[in-house]
């Protein structure tokens, strides 16, 4: 198990300094200056290239990176170009918003997708599989944003039952203010994963109903919902762990997306910003913490995979 | 008539998506056909309602939303194809390549491959777009691109699969040279994954470049596609719903046509 666990921490770390690399050459070859948000009519030419060598602009890129990542190892994430507070600061805050939108949505969607997957298994072919299967076609081809414009529409301007924007009213700091605000930008990321789970669960179910243990269950007379809801789901959702381990980097960028419509104040939001205003330090940052997260991602499910089921590591 | 025969033996849904489709791309091969100019602006005529003489409403700048519509399919529809032929292109080239010579070529292409998919993709095209000019011909490249990653790793397990087979074996030993043999005979077995593939591929192009317009880096004034009439239709979303509406509605449609397409391709590579 050690072993395993081990194995994969060090996969993931040339993974991480790849991703680390990419996100710095990706800011080096992009036009624009970053000291442009500092120069005013007043400046003098000679200001400015004091202010590039401050900022370390004039030395190479690979002393650039190195400093960059040296820096980033001790903590220090250098500031934001465009409101001038630590990045690193700012990255704090905002990924517990993100992590609990995209916890809530992948718990939303991987039970609505088991219960819906088990549903159409039971009669393949019947009205309740097409009806699912018609809905999950549709789910994986609705814009998220286009769908969060329509919910804020229907929901908030015509009906006003929830809250348009935000993850907490100013003043109130309550649950059930800060559940309804979640309402929506969950459905909205939650969406998809509900449409390719049912399908993945759908399927399984549908293998595992062959197996001979269902046969000698129902010869005992169990009851049909023990076997489908307890035997049956629970043997189909063990490779579920892979498929929510694969479908992280399109939650992550659903939840930028989904932030930046919904004003929630996450890193999706954070990041977005960061590109339209060039602010190369955060960009930098937002882009390793977003892949990093989508390493570490996979990385547990691996690992939560291998403890689940022991059979993975005499495979490995 | 081949074709015909093959259409009539489809299921339902696959001939709705199929009509459907057509008439999209008609719609927007034959905008200019409609009398209404998409660009031309009458402010004393600004969101006016879905009405006869202009079956979809106004813009705020009194333009027909109709025609705007047909152009911003013709945009959509071309982000949507070009930039499936490119991902489906370098795709199965870096699959065929990778699952044919193995070993640490396959290795290097492979991580190549895990890397570029641990970056969440739409933020990596977020900040290529943000950076490079705005326009068509960038974003089709970008997401071109971009998204290549998932068709190349589908291409390469078909390819190593079929590799060993015998007559590949037999064409290798009386000398026809990887390239031949490549061009030949792999990629006439993995077509049928490729087609799938592409046919997803052009939904997923087309909803990325809906979300770009939407954020304002897609397709620029005052050329629209669906997705930055969209971005426009925000601001007038309680007030004037249907210009939401009829774009949203729109990418919907097209989008699961091709899926409902790909999936019936893969059931068909099943059989």
């Amino acid at each position: 198990m050690v072993r395993l666990i081990l194995k994969r921490i060090l996969q993931a770390i040339p993974m991480l300094v790849a991703v680390s690399i990419i996100s710095f050459m990706l800011i080096q070859i992009a036009p624009g200056d970053p000291v442009s948000a500092y120069i005013t009519p007043e400046s003098q030419p000679a200001d400015i290239e004091l202010m590039r060598e401050k900022m370390g602009l004039n030395d190479s890129i690979i002393t650039q990176y190195l400093r960059w990542s040296s820096s980033l190892l001790r903590g220090d994430w250098g500031y934001s170009y465009s409101n001038h507070r630590p990045v690193a600061e700012q990255i704090v805050e905002r990924v517990p918003a993100t992590l609990m939108l995209m916890g809530s949505a992948l718990l939303v969607s991987i039970v609505s997708g088991a219960f819906l997957g088990v549903l159409s298994a039971i009669k393949p072919g019947g009205w309740i599989d097409r009806l699912v299967s018609l809905g999950s076609n549709i789910a994986i081809s609705i814009p998220g944003f286009w769908l969060a414009m329509v919910l804020l529409y229907l929901f908030s301007l015509k009906l006003g039952w929830l809250p348009s924007i935000g993850m907490r009213s100013i003043g109130v700091n309550t649950t059930t203010d800060l559940l309804k605000h979640m309402i929506m930008p969950v459905i909205v990321l939650s969406f998809q994963d509900t449409a390719i789970i049912s399908r993945y669960v759908r399927s399984r179910v549908m293998e595992e109903l062959k197996e001979d243990y269902v046969l000698t269950e129902i010869a005992y007379g169990a009851k049909k919902s023990d076997i489908y809801f307890r035997s049956v789901l629970r043997n189909s959702l063990l490779p579920l762990i892979t498929i929510v381990g694969m479908s992280l980097p399109r939650l992550l960028s659903g939840a930028f997306i989904t932030e930046s419509i919904f004003g929630w104040p996450g890193l999706g939001q954070l990041g977005i910003n960061a590109v339209l205003r060039y602010d190369y330090s955060m960009i930098m940052a937002t882009t390793l913490i977003a892949s990093g997260l989508v390493i570490l991602g996979s990385l547990l499910a691996d690992i939560l995979y291998g403890v689940i089921d022991p059979r993975i590591q005499e495979l490995d | 008539m081949y074709l015909l025969k093959r259409f009539y033996k489809q299921p339902l849904s696959t001939k709705l998506a199929i009509v459907t489709l057509l008439i999209l791309v008609m719609g927007a091969v034959a905008a200019d056909l409609y009398p209404a100019d998409p660009y031309k602006t009458n402010i004393a005529n600004s969101l006016q309602s879905p009405s006869w003489s202009h079956p979809f409403g106004t813009d705020d700048l009194g333009r027909d939303y109709f025609a705007r519509i047909l152009h911003g399919g013709r945009a959509t529809l071309t982000v949507g194809l070009l930039s499936m032929a490119i991902s489906t292109l370098v795709g199965t080239t870096v699959g065929v390549i990778s699952g044919y010579f193995g070993g640490t070529l396959d290795a290097i292409l492979m991580r190549l491959v895990d890397l570029l998919m641990s970056i969440p993709s739409f933020f990596l095209i977020l900040i290529a777009n943000a950076y490079l000019k705005p326009g068509m011909q960038n974003i089709i490249l970008i997401i071109g691109l971009f998204s290549w990653m998932g068709i190349s790793r589908m291409v390469r397990s078909v390819t190593i699969s079929i590799k060993e087979r015998e007559y590949i074996q037999y064409a290798k030993m009386i000398g026809n040279s990887s390239k031949n043999i490549m061009l030949i005979h792999v990629l006439r077995n993995v077509a049928g994954t490729v087609w799938v593939a592409a046919s997803i591929q052009v939904a997923n192009a087309i909803l990325m470049e809906s979300a770009l317009g939407y954020l304002g880096l897609g397709a620029t004034q005052p050329t629209a596609s669906w997705g930055s009439m969209l971005k426009k239709a925000q601001e007038y979303l309680g007030s004037h719903f249907y210009l939401a509406v009829f774009p949203g509605m729109l990418i919907v449609i097209t989008v699961l046509c091709f899926n409902v397409i790909g999936n019936r391709m893969k059931e068909g590579e099943a059989q």
